[in-house]
């Protein structure tokens, strides 16, 4: 139940779920067997239950997006309206980091999934969110650059924006962190990136959960129903706090916050398993 | 491009239909496009039928530009 909260949590909040769910558990020295079919098959429905809340939060918007994605469709050209292009732009965004993801997820985390790197790449995470935060403040102070509307971003932006999401690959770096720093770099304010960021996400994760579905299934899952489900719905809820909390701290607020967060946390998590303190 | 597009069809679907007969010998190339033989790469074929589907709605659009 506790990895359903920090699933829930750390999905969507930038401090990187996978990386937690690495250094977490070896640091309190839990016996989980990662590759274990039971324990994939728990963090399955971990992650169906975020992007349930996700699709949940963001109903209207979906339905919007979808709807109008079908009418541009079936007319066979762009109208040029509002939720369409946010449709094809989350299209644009999404084919990246799916073709990352399924082409390069388990050789990166063979390579990089330890709790050294996962501590590491936690680290690097907040430099880019410091670097990021920097980084915009610099472009509006030097070209006057003004904020734009999701819908305003071009779909090569889009694309940058995706590619910035598939470094999340790495055990460490945030899927919405780097996405919302992409986001910001093509000029969106921060409540905007948010949303871009988390509408983004919700078809990856909803795709990478329901692709692993079939391991529920699997005779040697072993997965207990009542449990699964628990941890679904703990998950979905506290994913669900999560998105509406964070949809209101990027009104008024930036990502240095979480920056500092993962610069203590995965610091002082290198220092211990470096010098073998945990191991 | 409306060519280019019909290629990438043809392209994406010989590809997904290659990821779930799994033909080659296992390297890290083959099991990363997911024509490895160790296993079926289901996620591989999905992801190639995605860019199928979306190559046709390009042809969709490509076809209507050219009427108008």
């Amino acid at each position: 139940m506790f990895l359903a909260v920090l699933q829930g949590v750390s999905e969507l909040f930038p401090i990187s779920s996978l990386g937690h769910t690495i250094l977490i558990p070896a640091l309190l020295r839990w016996p989980i067997d990662r590759s274990d079919e039971s324990f994939l098959s728990f963090v399955v429905v971990l992650h169906l239950g975020t992007a349930i809340a996700l699709l949940i939060f963001y109903r209207q918007e979906w339905i919007a997006i979808v709807s109008a994605l079908v009418r541009s469709v079936v007319r066979g050209r762009l109208s040029g309206e509002r939720d369409e292009k946010i449709g094809w732009l989350l299209i644009a965004g999404t084919i990246p980091v799916g073709l990352l993801g399924v082409f390069f997820e388990s050789a990166v985390r063979s390579l990089f999934g330890s709790p050294l790197f996962a501590a590491g790449f936690l680290v690097l995470n907040a430099g880019v969110m410091f670097f990021g935060e920097w980084l915009r403040k610099r472009q509006l102070q030097q070209r006057d650059r003004a904020n734009k509307p999701i819908e305003a971003i071009s779909y090569a932006d889009g694309v940058k924006i995706g590619l910035a999401q598939g470094l999340a690959l790495l055990p460490g770096i945030s899927r919405s962190g780097s996405s919302i720093v992409a986001a910001l770099l093509v000029d969106l304010d921060h409540e905007a990136a948010a949303k871009y960021s988390f509408l983004l996400a919700t078809p990856v994760i909803l795709a990478a959960s329901v692709l692993e579905i079939p391991k529920l299934l699997d005779p040697s899952a072993h997965v207990v129903a009542g449990e699964a489900v628990a941890g679904g719905v703990l998950a979905a809820v506290t994913a669900y706090a999560s998105v509406a909390f964070l949809t209101k701290y990027f009104q008024h607020n930036d990502l240095r916050p979480f920056g500092w967060y993962c610069l203590l946390a995965g610091g002082a998590a290198f220092v211990l398993f470096a010098t073998k303190v945990i191991s | 491009m409306k060519a280019l597009a019909v290629v990438l069809v043809v392209v994406f679907v010989l590809m997904a239909a290659l990821a779930l007969a799994h033909p080659l010998e296992p390297s890290s190339l083959t099991k990363a496009i997911g024509f490895s033989s160790d296993k079926p790469h289901t996620k591989h074929a999905i992801a190639y039928f995605v860019l199928a589907l979306l190559s046709l709605v390009w042809i969709r659009f490509q076809t209507n530009a050219a009427k108008a």
